[in-house]
C-alpha cells in the first residue's frame, strides 16, 4: 500500500471518529458522552495512529 | 470553550480530514504534507480536547442529571410548594442556579471536589447502563451532606449569622462552622428531597414542566 492510500485510509477513519464526536455533542444525554468516549475518541485515535504509522513506514522505506 | 466554537472546530477538522482523504497526490507537495499534518493530527487532537471539555461542562447541568429516569422524582421534588423542603426552597428562589442546581449542592468545594464529582458521575453512568439501577427511594448520599457545601454560600451572610435558630446555644454557630453540628442531619434542616411525599404534595410549578391547570 503506498503512502497515498495509507493517508486516505487514516483520514477517512479520523473523519468517521470526528463525525461521531460532532453528533455526540448535539443531544444532552449521558449516552452521548458514552458515544463520545467509547466510539468517537477511540476511532479517531486509531486513525491518528494509522497516520503516524504511515509517516514512519514511509520514512523507513526511503520515502518512495 | 463554548459549544458552538467546539462544534465549529470539529466540523472544520472533519472537513479538512475529508479533503485530505479525497484529494489526490496530497503527499507530493510540501503544502499538502503540511495540510495532512494539521488535518490528521493537530486539529483532531484539539477537537478531542474541546469535545471532552464540552461534555464535562454539559454534565454539570440539571437537565443532564435528570435525564436518567431514576432521578426524575428528585427533579420533581425541586418544585414543592413548601419552603421547609431545602432543595425546593433553594431552587425556587434562585439561591442556586437552576440550570446547575444538582451540581451546585452535590459537589463539594474542596480542592478535588469537581474531579471527584466527575468520577462519581462516571460511576452513575456505568450503573445506569451496565449495572443494576437502584429504586429512587434507595438512593443515598455516599457520605453525610457536608456543612462546607452550605457554608460555601451562607457563611458570612447576615441572615445566617444572626438568625435566632443558629443561636439556640452559645456555641451552636461555631459547631456548625466547624462541622461538629450538621446542618442537614442534626434535625434542623433535615427535610430535603423526601420523594416519598411527592404523591400528596402541592407544587409551585408543574414538576414535569407543563402548565398547572
Amino acid at each position: 500500500m503506498n503512502i497515498e492510500s495509507k493517508l486516505r485510509r487514516a483520514s477517512l477513519i479520523i473523519a468517521l471518529g470526528l463525525l461521531l464526536q460532532f453528533l455526540s455533542l448535539l443531544p444532552l444525554h449521558p449516552l452521548a458522552f458514552i458515544a463520545f468516549v467509547g466510539l468517537g475518541v477511540p476511532i479517531m485515535g486509531v486513525g491518528v495512529i494509522f497516520f503516524l504509522l504511515s509517516l514512519v513506514t514511509h520514512s523507513e522505506s526511503g520515502g518512495k | 470553550m463554548p459549544l458552538p466554537i467546539t462544534l465549529t472546530l470539529i466540523g472544520l477538522s472533519l472537513a479538512l480530514a475529508l479533503l485530505v482523504g479525497f484529494k489526490k497526490n496530497i503527499s507530493q507537495t510540501r503544502e499538502g504534507k503540511m495540510l495532512a499534518f494539521v488535518a490528521l493530527l493537530v486539529l483532531p487532537v484539539v477537537s478531542v480536547w474541546g469535545g471532552f471539555e464540552a461534555h464535562l461542562d454539559r454534565a454539570e447541568s440539571t437537565q443532564f442529571c435528570l435525564s436518567c429516569h431514576v432521578m426524575t422524582q428528585f427533579g420533581q421534588s425541586l418544585h414543592y410548594d413548601d419552603k421547609s423542603y431545602i432543595p425546593a426552597l433553594h431552587f425556587e428562589n434562585n439561591f442556586v442556579p437552576r440550570d446547575h442546581a444538582c451540581y451546585t449542592c452535590h459537589t463539594d468545594y474542596a480542592m478535588f471536589g469537581a474531579v471527584k464529582a466527575k468520577f462519581n458521575g462516571l460511576h452513575h453512568i456505568f450503573v445506569q447502563y451496565f449495572g443494576t439501577v437502584p429504586k429512587p427511594e434507595d438512593i443515598k448520599l455516599y457520605k453525610p451532606f457536608p456543612n462546607e457545601t452550605c457554608l460555601h454560600c451562607h457563611l458570612g451572610a447576615r441572615k445566617f449569622e444572626e438568625v435566632n435558630g443558629h443561636h439556640k446555644t452559645p456555641d451552636m454557630l461555631d459547631k456548625v462552622k466547624s462541622g461538629k453540628l450538621s446542618c442537614i442531619s442534626s434535625g434542623c434542616h433535615d427535610t430535603v428531597h423526601e420523594i416519598g411525599d411527592l404523591k400528596d404534595a402541592k407544587f409551585w410549578h408543574d414538576p414535569n414542566g407543563n402548565e398547572l391547570k
